[in-house]
């Protein structure tokens, strides 16, 4: 092994991009999630089973189990809540769909990378899934 | 003489991906740098270089050679 990287797809935020404060009036109530794409939250969303889905200009909503919740995208990245929710049902529901959002991610990138070795000349030559649920994939190149 | 080399990336549950080269002799290996870029097709957020970089590259292809017939671990 020579070099080690950390990438972070677009979409998502790194964890180090996040805020410690934001302004919370742009979004009364809500928590921040890690998404910053539309269409990677209402995949999300979708995973979770969130009907009536609707997005206006920057803000989703949705129903997700009767509750009915609202995104907002302030500064780059979503926000979020349960409208008329308690804190601690808000940042169940961010934690949530942070979730579904990296599953969702993980699941694209890794069909993405399947699809795209052959073009650039590599052979994948092993794959595996830990108990975290990370999904290893192991490219092969040769070379003179 | 043809020589393998590895890509191993880990696509974690969050999203987050995370890759390291095997067999990129010394400094080429930062030619796999653009290679995992755009086989992941995601930008870089951080990188360091392990102390086997620093190694000559006759050991550094004779670990290859160890890790091709082992495999990734």
């Amino acid at each position: 092994m020579s070099i080690e990287v950390l990438l972070i797809p677009l979409g998502i935020a790194a964890y180090s991009a996040l805020k410690e404060h934001w302004r919370s009036d742009l979004c009364e109530g809500c928590r921040q999630t890690r998404v910053t794409e539309r269409s990677l939250l209402v995949e999300a969303l979708e995973t979770l089973g969130a009907t009536s889905i609707e997005h206006n200009g920057e803000t989703i909503t949705a129903d997700i189990k009767g509750r009915s919740v609202r995104f907002q995208l302030v500064e780059g990245v979503y926000l979020g809540r349960v409208d008329s929710g308690a804190d601690h049902e808000t940042r169940a529901l961010i934690a949530t769909v942070n979730e579904a959002a990296g599953r969702v991610m993980q699941a694209a990138k890794v069909d993405e990378m399947r699809l795209r070795a052959a073009q650039l000349g590599l052979s994948l030559v092993g794959e595996e899934i830990s108990e975290d649920g990370t999904v290893q994939l192991v490219f092969e190149q040769e070379v003179e | 003489m043809m020589t393998k080399r590895r890509i191993v990336v880990d696509v974690r549950s969050d999203g987050t991906i995370a890759a390291a080269t095997h067999g990129y002799a010394g400094p080429t290996c930062l030619d796999a740098v653009s290679l995992i870029e755009d086989l992941v097709q995601a930008p870089i957020e951080s990188s360091a270089l392990t102390d086997e970089f620093y190694r000559p590259v006759d050991a550094e292809i004779a670990q290859v050679q160890d890790f091709n017939e082992d495999g990734a671990s």
